[in-house]
């Protein structure tokens, strides 16, 4: 144990000297709002309490193209396809999308040529729970019990309605926010209640300034899943999400690390992640997807670190189901027996948090992206101390020793020069 | 609560016991081995009163490091908020280290300085309570304020009351006790403020955690207050032994000049440099603990106190233990150096690793206590005598101007970049000290090296400067 403790300090050392992902810089064109939809199509007319929202970006780096594809259509959706080819467009037939017959949504959103690589997240389902026992545990309560859901208030996102998502979303700075409309059946008659996702697409390698400072790169995106002022069912109540993530080629697991760095997340020295590894074999080693989060959420909008309390994942499973009416199932269609589909639910809260009544808000950071998962490295700061502080005692160490060995040979010098015996010895 | 020099040297202070020819004759209780000021167990049990006479100051003192999560929610404060509640304790002892002595040696009397000192304590614990009660952060600050301003001065009441009793062979041992006491005082609370807040919580379901945390502070009060009572006990027995032995009074016996500051010689200004440098790592460190163990380790409340309470604990028993071996050593400043040492790979190891912190704590433990009873001696070695009672005076003060602004600087660091800077930043601290002493073995090499003699030449030293002065008197 204690030689991953000294590997762990390696290891910091090392990654001064250089870091873990290349980097490199994607060009991001400008957010597109429901490519091809105009109001010829008659669902595309939608209306401003439940409209049809995609949101569509392409980042093209120097080797490859990443097109993200987000939707609120169903259940909140990330699509990422990786392309080498310049010419690979998106294309929505929108009246099957939008039909009422789900069986036609299949294949309705394609890329064209193909991707060499794509996966998808979907939020699938909002779990609120009664936590009388203050546990903090979506696994500790009682079971689901078909005859008596007095515990459990389950929604699923499909029956979610949302706002146009050019009311909220910022096209320029390349980010989607999915907000549910007022008419939601499932909340209360509180006006202000509100889920929302927001998708921000990234072209450089940086860091979040508001908390958790999660840091992104050029092949990620950042999302923030808000619960605001959601009226609570009961006394005690506590949520999860439950996501799924797909690919078409994978192999999943959820692992989370340790580091002695806190300084992006104070008071957080975990990080989770969950990743997509690829399933074929071929060297070198090709790129999967993750999904990446600190186990820490935030009970107020300014994020304040005295209101955070902590997020728990539950290990992943592989499942088969998918949300039929998701841009999920419209893009990988006919694929999805072959498509790997790994679920799990992420819950927030902690024991003696007062749970989510105090605040009546929550939100959830993580970082959605292609290849390997960011990693947070030491600043300089920290270095600089460290040598600085460090070194500086130990030069005057080195001075003050020498200076106390050249003393000592003078003594002995002039000792040797006047005789055995000082005359300052004692008079007795 | 941070170091008094009252681990090494006595205080000077001479406790008279006059024998004069009529001695008073004791009747029916007062003349039982119990009631009997000149039988050992009356001054075995006026120790006992001694000893839990800072308890309660001891015990509430280090109350916000106990219920640090719970403060921190319940008040919705910032942690550099938090660490105000040390800050503001300390704030009145930047210049009350200076009259502690004056005050109780001509204005009150060491009775009533005891008992007014013991009513500010109580005083500011309850002003404490209240504020916690009532949510008003401004309220609490108050309180620390006038805690502050009894507490480090009711600790010189109490060795001048131990001087006054115990002067002789027995002081050191008294000294030794007291504090072990007092560190006792520390560990408990840390241990047992979070079950208490507990208990009350679950039997106030439904109310607002400030109220809760009133009350469980409240309770605290009640150690202050038992404090109180050993006080005015205290003053009776000792005024009743001043009238049947016809003793003086217990005098703080130092004179604090401060015009004798421009006498002090490099070394000294250098020990006090190590002093602020080293202590500031250890108490702000200790007030934070118990978050950074529980989120770095994962401890429960309950395991991050106790963790956290090691430090105390530990001093509690090695304190004497060292102070014993250093004086058969000497060589003060190798031990400075070692306790200095030994601490910044402590911190190394809690910032830098996960390796269990017991083991760093523990070890923090022993070198803080090593560093305690190494240092405070070297201050008697470079000033005279009649500048001590100065120099205790401005060693202290100084340490408590960096404790307060470190405190505050600390929680500030906390809140904004996280722990692992928080350490780095008392790393820095503790190479600041390792410079500091560096420098003073150099100064001292230079100056022929009497602040680093093993105690063997040390005396060899005092008896051949005593013969040759023996000498000098001799007529030729």
């Amino acid at each position: 144990m204690e030689t991953v403790h000294f590997l762990i300090f390696i290891q910091f050392l090392a990654s001064l000297v250089q870091g873990d992902v290349p980097v490199f810089n994607r060009t991001l064109s400008v957010m597109e709002f429901n490519p091809g939809c105009n109001a010829s199509i008659s669902p595309c007319k939608g209306n401003a309490m439940d409209t049809p929202n995609i949101a569509y970006t392409v980042a093209k780096g120097p080797k490859d193209s990443l097109h993200y594809v987000f939707s609120s259509i169903g259940a909140p959706t990330i699509l990422v396809a990786k392309t080498t080819k310049t010419n690979m467009k998106l294309k929505v037939n929108w009246t099957k999308l939008l039909s009422d017959n789900v069986t036609d949504m299949k294949n309705s959103v394609q890329f064209s040529p193909t991707p060499d690589y794509s996966f998808a997240v979907v939020f699938t389902k909002l779990y609120e729970y009664n936590d009388t026992d203050d546990h903090a545990n979506i696994t500790q309560v009682p079971l689901l019990d078909k005859l008596n859901m007095s515990q459990w208030v389950v929604r699923d996102f499909k029956n979610f309605t949302w706002e146009d998502l050019s009311l909220n979303s910022d096209a320029k700075q390349n980010r989607a926010v999915f907000k549910t409309s007022m008419i939601n059946v499932p909340f209360k008659n509180n006006t202000n209640s509100s889920v929302s996702f927001s998708m921000q697409v990234f072209g450089t390698d940086n860091r979040e300034t508001i908390f958790p400072q999660l840091k992104y790169t050029a092949n990620s995106t950042l999302v923030d899943v808000e619960l605001n002022e959601v009226t609570p069912s009961f006394l005690q109540s506590r949520y999860a999400v439950e996501m799924v993530f797909l690919s078409g080629d994978g192999k999943a697991g959820i692992k989370e690390s340790r580091s002695i760095d806190d300084e992006y997340t104070p008071g957080v020295f975990k990080t989770v992640d969950w990743k997509m590894d690829r399933h074929t074999s071929k060297q070198p080693q090709e790129l999967g997807s993750f999904v990446q989060w600190k186990p820490v959420c935030y009970l107020t909008p300014d994020r304040d670190r005295q209101n955070d309390t902590k997020v728990k994942y539950y290990p992943s499973v592989n499942t088969t189901v998918v949300p039929q009416k998701s841009l999920a199932y419209a893009y990988y269609g006919d694929q999805l027996p072959t498509v790997v589909m790994s679920a799990t639910n992420v819950s927030f809260g902690l024991e003696k948090d007062k749970f989510y009544n105090k605040f009546n808000y929550t939100v959830w950071t993580s970082v959605i992206g292609y290849g390997t998962p960011p990693a947070d490295e030491i600043s300089v700061l920290v270095i600089v101390v460290i040598i600085a502080g460090l070194g500086t005692p130990v030069l005057v160490i080195v001075v003050g020793g020498i200076y106390v060995c050249v003393k000592k040979k003078t003594k002995l010098k002039v000792k040797a020069d006047f005789g055995a015996e000082s005359s300052y010895s004692a008079i007795n | 609560m941070a170091d008094l020099p009252d681990e090494k040297e006595p205080l000077l202070g001479d406790g008279n016991v006059q024998t004069l020819d009529e001695e008073e004759e004791l009747t029916g209780c007062g003349g039982t081995l119990a009631c009997d000021p000149r039988r050992w167990l009356h001054r075995f049990l006026v120790l006992i009163l001694m000893c839990f006479l800072s308890f309660g100051s001891y015990f509430c003192y280090d109350n916000p490091a106990a219920l640090q999560d719970t403060m921190v929610s319940d008040l919705q404060i910032t942690t550099s908020q938090f660490m105000s509640f040390y800050a503001w304790y300390s704030w009145p002892n930047v210049i009350l280290c200076f009259f502690g002595g004056f005050l109780i040696d001509r204005v009150f009397g060491i009775r009533l300085g005891a008992i007014i000192f013991s009513l500010f304590v109580t005083g500011g614990q309850v002003i404490f309570a209240l504020g916690a009660m009532t949510n008003k952060f401004w309220l609490m600050d108050v309180g620390r304020f006038v805690f502050g301003l009894g507490g480090e001065s009711l600790a010189v009441a109490q060795n001048t009351y131990a001087v006054n009793w115990f002067k002789g062979r027995e002081l050191n041992m008294v000294f030794g006790l007291q504090l072990s006491f007092s560190r006792v005082g520390s560990t408990v609370n840390m241990n047992i403020m979070q079950p208490i807040y507990n208990l009350v919580d679950s039997h106030m379901p439904g109310s607002e955690g400030y109220t809760v945390l009133g009350i469980v502070l409240f309770l605290g009060a009640g150690t202050c207050i038992f404090s109180l009572v050993c006080a005015l006990y205290l003053a009776y027995l000792d005024k009743r032994a001043k009238r049947i032995l016809k003793k003086d009074d217990g005098k703080v016996g130092e004179v604090i000049r401060l015009k004798d500051l421009k006498d002090f010689p490099l070394t000294m200004w250098l020990i006090c440099i190590i002093c602020v440098a080293y202590y500031v790592t250890v108490f702000p460190f200790i007030g934070l603990g118990l978050v950074f163990f529980e989120q770095k380790f994962d401890y429960d409340p309950s395991a991050a106190n106790a963790v956290n309470s090691l430090v105390y604990i530990i001093s509690a028993g090695a304190s004497p233990l060292f102070g014993f071996v250093i004086d058969k050593t000497g060589n003060n400043i190798f031990w400075v150096m070692l306790g200095t040492i030994v601490t910044l790979g402590c911190h190394a190891m809690l910032a830098f690793t996960f390796i269990n912190p017991y083991v760093s704590m523990s070890i923090m433990g022993l070198a803080y206590s090593v560093l305690a009873s190494a240092l405070w001696p070297l201050v008697a070695l470079v000033v005279p005598e009649h500048q001590l009672g100065t120099a205790y005076g401005i060693m202290q003060s100084i340490q408590n101007l960096g404790l307060a602004v470190v405190a505050i600087v600390a929680g500030s660091i906390v809140d904004a970049k996280g722990y692992l800077l928080l350490e780095v930043f008392f790393l820095a601290w503790l190479c600041v000290a390792l410079i500091a002493c560096v420098l003073l073995y150099l100064v001292d090499v230079s100056q022929g090296g009497k602040l680093n003699m093993s105690s063997k030449r040390r005396t060899l030293l005092e008896k051949s400067h005593e013969k040759s002065t023996e000498e000098e008197k001799k007529p030729l």
